[in-house]
């Protein structure tokens, strides 16, 4: 599960595992974004916009909520 | 490495090129004694060259960097994250610009030759340029 900066997880690498093992490629082609930015998200690096985060979880098929998660700084670490 | 940070490369490598012909120009005395119009002549040349290389060596490092991928890299239509990008290093490079157009100003102001100020108006868009580049890497690196 990669975290952000910003305290967002996400489990686009463990989706794309269980959608046929999914390219990143192929993700941000369904997103419609490039695949460095796929790259940027999966590793946290980047918080995409609601747009962009509700497109992702359309092409899996789940809610939000099970792509991207919020844990205030701070918790869940140690 | 997408096309845009290629891109963003091969600019950073002109003004490096460019900027070192002229300073070498410089150091060796080329423009002493020179009127404001043979240097802004020399500029001129010092942009078009800059221009130049940047074509020839997108052209260049396209084929290269291909070559090596065995995939033909290609620009790719800009979604949220480039834009994003662009606007952070764009006001970056804006701000660069604008602190040295002001620096130029202090010499000008304590009497240094008008010649300086040709210069001053070559620099201050280039070094802005070159920062809005190097942002640009960085920014794709890390966000």
């Amino acid at each position: 599960m990669a975290k952000g900066r910003s305290g967002i997880t996400n489990t686009i690498r463990t989706l794309r595992f269980h959608a046929g093992e999914m390219t990143q490629a192929a993700l941000a082609e369904k997103v419609g974004v490039t695949r460095q930015t796929i790259v940027a998200i999966e590793q946290g690096r980047y918080s995409p916009s609601l747009d962009v985060a509700f497109r992702i979880a359309a092409v899996f098929g789940v809610p939000l909520e099970a792509v991207f998660q919020w844990a205030p700084p701070g918790q869940g670490e140690g | 490495m997408s096309f845009k940070e290629m891109t963003a490369g091969v600019q950073i490598a002109g003004v490096c090129v460019v900027g070192g012909w002229l300073a070498w120009d410089w150091w060796s005395g080329g423009s002493a004694g020179a009127g404001t119009g043979e240097i802004a002549v020399k500029l001129l040349w010092a942009v078009g060259a800059m221009i130049a290389f940047n074509i020839v060596g997108a052209i260049l490092a396209t084929i290269v960097v291909s070559a090596i991928r065995r995939e033909a890299l290609k620009d790719e239509p800009s979604d949220e994250r480039d834009v994003a990008i662009e606007a952070r290093s764009l006001r970056n490079g804006g701000i660069a610009t604008s602190i040295a157009a002001a620096l130029a100003l202090i010499p000008l102001a304590m009497g240094a030759d008008a010649a300086f100020a040709v210069y001053a108006l070559f620099v201050a868009p280039v070094a802005g340029g070159a920062v809005n580049a190097v942002f640009q890497l960085y920014y794709y690196r890390t966000g």
